[in-house]
């Protein structure tokens, strides 16, 4: 059973058993103003009201996988950047828990924990997001305050969007439409008009150069990004994720292993991990919140809550944008029996995102008009010289394969 | 020098990423060099410059280490010493005799930095400085740390000569001294004596009599300057003595500048 | 875009510590800059002239507190020259220790903060884990680890301890071995490299016109260095040589001015081992210091950033009448519109940063 027919199986539920009896009881009620309560009801029991039910079920049950998700990313990153550095961490969680205890109750609480306090450092977040919440929303007084609340709206809510997008495997998806990876990336892109918008919105020119420094890489690097999956989509002949990844797994070559993407379009490979690192704004690509020079960019006037979520909509990109690296070139869920497809899937990911994080503390961060030469004289020959390849894989080399006799490795 | 060699491709990510992976093993399967900190703490080395306290029973109260703190965050508070205090201190029978009140040293942590001057300078050892680094406090009242607090008894007390650090002593002008004996009640190693001095000297009250004047043993005189503060007449002032070389009953004149 | 003036400090992380520099921008290229300086102003001179003499070796710990033996060492230099008191053989072993010692521990202050400038926090957490290792040493004989308030003038506060030696023996070789482990990391790196090579440029004549010194000036390849030129201590008894880098024919890139201070670090890890070597016993402190002084003196050091220099004017009584400090920092970053022009905004930490900034001596 897919998540959304599970979404739909609960919307049906929740409709007839649930919303439809409470709107008609209501029309019953008060018969004056019966109709548009009658209405929603009518509408619910229809197939479009049902959909519209079941996505949100899926988006919201797709946000608390994502958040939940969203700690243990971020938790990975403090405590690999803690090692790489000498350091230890997050430690120490519970012992600020107890002395809270003991500020507010005058005395320590009755719960002790172990003398070592380690493995538990995970709390942290919890704590930074009840820090976070806690804090005052500033407003900037010169701000433009319509489009400074709707900047973090755009580019959260397209972030977390993402997470729906995505399959886990071939049974545990939200969404299947055909042309799921042109959607990921439609949803990719809209996040530069929540930047800008808020960089704008700021009134800060510190703010306004990092929104302008994130539209010009993000345009930049859309171009070279959309070129190297393109070669992607010339093999499977599809943009649907699934099949995708049916093409992978069937297509072999030494021993009979699966011939991933990575394989035969390691430029295209290459060139991908590049711009989505580019895409997602991860270190060396970081410098629309250049924290040095532009005192973190667009985000300088958001606190609270907002600067919170601007952090974990972040994370949840460069998330989404592993996710997309695995279904593309190395194999989506596939893997060796024993373990479930979405197991594989999730590993995949993280090992990426562990090569993320280890880039990010080792490399340090690249200038704007440097970014913008790699992107455009680099770059983008390099994805087109990777779809020639490919374009001679899938259509020239079947004519000759009889006559030159390669060995079969592609 | 290994930096001159030429950057390759494999200088982009791969030779750094060498590195951290290196030290992420080692700290992973080893120790990490941060310490936890409430739970762990480091030890200062001996010579470490951290809280002050007083062996009181070595104090004499000169007020040296006020006179030297840069910052003036010490000061010396009048203290009612118990009997037995009394009797341990060192110069425990002199302080019963002075007429003024026994001194010892209070300090505002607000204000102090740390130098260690007080220590450095103090005659007799009595300024010492702890191990104890965590004085934080929620208001600026808990860190002026009253006279009393900041005493320590040791079991056994280390007996050491008393040093002029300040390089000086008084010297006295004999034309305006009055005689007043006011230095002798107040010097805190009991280093004046008051003695023969101008005969038949004619005051401003116009009456003629002998005054006697005072004499410094500089051998036991620390350099304090407390005579030449209380001193009505403004008949002493330093002057810098090497207190190692020259010894015994000096006036004015016979000093040579050191 | 339009050109316009963007304001960075007294709060940016650029800045490390409290200056404004206004930089007129054109899109992303630097057109003007304009520095401001006097936010921390604390009129340490001034402050001087209230204290007596050896109380101020307490403020000149407080100049800079990156490198604050050097800055006390300048002052007990120029008081010792006012009072005329003789340094014994052994004080002046230990005081060149401690300098070189406090020179590694403020290069490593100054690259472990150059790194968060360029987007590397790993860098700086490498280099502040050594400087660490040479706090430890310094607060053996000193008792603090910040401000030391080791050298006294006269000679210092107190000998070394025991085991002092073999201690900073082992440190020094775990120092060379991890310098040799982050070349891979940092001047080898091609993300390092971009950033640094062919920014902030000037010649080594400009450099002197506009008072430029130290690391600074021999990053342009101009072998100039106040320990042999206009020596103190024993730095003429000991053999040793200037460490100089240039990234081109007589001129300096950030790349340069990087490198030669690793080069000094490495330079300087060899000056203790050679004071170690043929240190004599004897006092550590002056038999008779006077603190009444009359008379004028003027010295100048090397410091780590630069060239320090004191002027002192003694009236007779137990206080400077005068006194003046000059700072290496005041003149360089005074300068800084004739190295930033051209540059990109990106540039700017990564200028700043290599010319080590401190603000606390730069305003006194």
């Amino acid at each position: 059973m897919s998540l959304f027919s599970f979404c739909r199986w609960m919307a049906e539920w929740t409709a007839n058993y649930m919303l439809i009896p409470v709107f008609n009881f209501q029309r019953n009620l008060f018969p004056p103003f019966s109709h548009p309560a009658g209405t929603i009801a009518d509408w619910l029991g229809t197939d479009g009201g049902l959909d519209t039910l079941a996505w949100t079920f899926a988006v919201n049950i797709a946000f608390a996988i994502g958040m939940t998700n969203l700690i243990l990313v971020i938790h990975l990153e403090r405590k690999i950047a803690a090692r790489i550095q000498d350091r230890r961490g997050p430690m120490l969680s519970f012992r600020s828990f107890r002395e809270l205890g003991e500020d507010l109750a005058g005395e320590a609480p009755s719960w002790r924990f172990k003398d070592n306090y380690s493995g538990i450092g995970i709390l942290q977040n919890m704590a930074d997001g009840i820090k976070a919440i806690t804090k005052e929303l500033i407003v900037p007084s010169k701000a433009d305050k319509f489009l400074f609340t709707m900047g973090p709206i755009i580019f959260i809510s397209s972030s977390v969007f993402l997470l729906v997008l995505f399959p886990l495997s071939d049974r545990f998806a939200a969404s299947s439409a055909p042309a799921g990876l042109m959607v990921i990336m439609a949803a990719f892109s809209i996040a530069p008009i929540g930047v800008l918008t808020s960089g704008w919105a700021s009134n800060n020119k510190y703010s306004m150069i990092g929104g302008m420094r994130s539209a010009a890489q993000l345009m930049s690097y859309e171009i070279p990004l959309l070129l190297s999956m393109a070669g992607v989509f010339l093999l499977a002949g599809s943009f649907d994720p699934v099949t995708i990844v049916e093409q992978q797994q069937e297509s072999t070559w030494l021993f009979g292993l699966p011939m991933w993407n990575f394989i035969p379009q390691f430029l295209g490979f290459i060139v991908f991990m590049i711009c989505i690192l580019a895409e997602v704004e991860r270190v060396p690509f970081d410098l629309p919140e250049a924290e040095a020079e532009l005192v973190e960019g667009w985000t300088t006037e958001y606190s609270g809550i907002r600067y919170m979520l601007f952090l974990a909509a972040e994370y949840i990109r460069g998330f989404a944008g592993a996710a997309v690296c695995t279904i593309l070139f190395l194999g989506g869920w596939a893997g060796p029996w024993p373990i479930p497809p979405e197991i594989w899937f999730l590993s995949k990911v993280y090992l990426i995102l562990i090569f993320w994080i280890f880039i990010r503390w080792t490399v340090p961060r690249i200038r704007t008009d440097q970014i913008l030469e790699l992107g455009w004289k680099k770059l983008l020959p390099l994805s087109l010289i990777n779809i020639l390849i490919v374009i001679f894989m899938v259509e020239i080399y079947p004519y000759f394969s009889d006559v030159v006799n390669l060995p079969e490795v592609f | 020098m290994s930096s001159d060699r030429d950057i390759g491709i494999m200088d982009i990510i791969v030779n750094p990423m060498k590195v951290t992976l290196k030290q992420f093993f080692k700290s992973t399967f080893g120790k990490p060099t941060t310490v936890m900190y409430p739970l762990e703490k480091r030890d200062p080395p001996p010579t470490y410059r951290g809280m002050n306290a007083v062996i009181w029973d070595l104090c004499i109260g000169c007020g040296i280490c006020g006179e030297v703190c840069p910052n003036k965050c010490l000061k010396m508070k009048p203290t009612e010493l118990s009997d037995e205090e009394q009797d341990r201190a060192w110069y425990g029978s002199h302080v019963a005799k002075r007429k003024n009140k026994a001194e010892r040293p209070a300090i505002n942590f607000g204000h102090c930095m740390f130098c260690g001057f007080c220590e450095d300078y103090c005659p007799t050892g009595a300024m010492t400085m702890t191990d104890f680094y965590e004085l934080a406090d929620t208001t600026r009242e808990g860190l002026i740390y009253p006279a009393r607090s900041m005493k320590v008894d040791l079991p056994e007390l280390p007996q050491l000569p008393l040093t002029n650090y300040m390089m000086e002593s008084p010297i006295l002008n004999s034309e305006t001294c009055i005689g007043c004996s006011k230095c002798v009640d107040n010097c805190p190693t009991n280093c004046i004596i008051m003695d023969e001095g101008v005969i038949n000297k004619e005051l401003k009250n116009g009456t003629v009599r002998n005054v006697e004047n005072p004499y410094f043993d500089y051998t036991i005189c620390i350099g304090c300057s407390t005579c030449v503060k209380v001193c009505p007449a403004d008949c002493l002032h330093m002057e810098p003595i090497s207190n190692s070389s020259s010894s015994g009953l000096t006036e004015e004149g016979e000093v040579t500048e050191a | 875009m339009a050109e316009m003036w963007i304001s960075m400090g007294p709060q940016h992380p650029m800045t490390h510590g409290l200056w404004t520099l206004k930089v007129k921008v054109d899109g992303e290229t630097i057109v003007d800059a304009d520095p401001e300086l006097g936010y921390l102003h604390r009129s340490v001179e001034k402050m001087g002239e209230r204290r007596k003499y050896f109380m101020n070796t307490t403020l000149t710990d407080r100049l800079c507190y990156a490198s604050s033996t050097t800055w006390t060492h300048c002052y007990a230099l120029s008081v010792e020259e006012l009072m005329g008191v003789e340094v014994p053989q052994r004080a002046q072993y230990i005081r060149t220790i401690m300098l070189e010692l406090q020179r590694l521990a403020s290069h490593l202050m100054w690259a472990g903060a150059y790194m968060p400038d360029l987007g590397h926090i790993t860098g700086a957490l490498y280099f502040w884990r050594d400087r660490e290792l040479f706090l430890n040493l310094l607060e053996l004989p000193s008792g603090s680890r910040l401000l030391y308030n080791y050298i006294r003038i006269g000679g210092v506060k107190r000998d070394l301890p025991d085991g002092f030696e073999e201690k900073t023996e082992r440190i020094l070789k775990l120092f060379e071995q991890r310098l040799d482990e982050y070349a891979d990391l940092f001047e080898n790196s091609k993300i390092f490299r971009m950033r640094t090579e062919d920014v902030g440029n000037f010649t080594a004549s400009q450099a002197m016109n506009l008072g430029i010194t130290g690391p600074n000036l021999r990053g342009c390849g101009t072998k100039h260095d106040l320990r042999k030129h206009d020596t103190y201590e024993i730095y003429e008894e000991i053999d040793w040589e200037i460490q100089t880098r240039e990234a081109g024919p007589g001129y300096s890139d950030c790349f340069s001015r990087y490198m030669v201070r690793i080069d000094e670090m490495r330079e300087s890890v060899h000056i203790i081992r050679e004071c170690f070597k043929n240190m004599p016993s004897g006092p550590t402190m002056a038999s008779k210091v006077p603190i009444r002084a009359s008379g004028e003196a003027f010295r100048r050091t090397e410091d780590s950033r630069g060239e320090a220099l004191m002027y002192l004017v003694g009236d007779g009584s137990d206080r400077p009448y005068r006194w003046k400090i000059k700072s290496p920092m005041f003149t360089t970053i005074s300068a800084c519109p004739h190295y930033l022009k051209g540059y990109k905004v990106a540039d700017i930490p990564s200028i700043m940063g290599s010319i080590d900034i401190c603000i606390g001596e730069t305003d006194k």
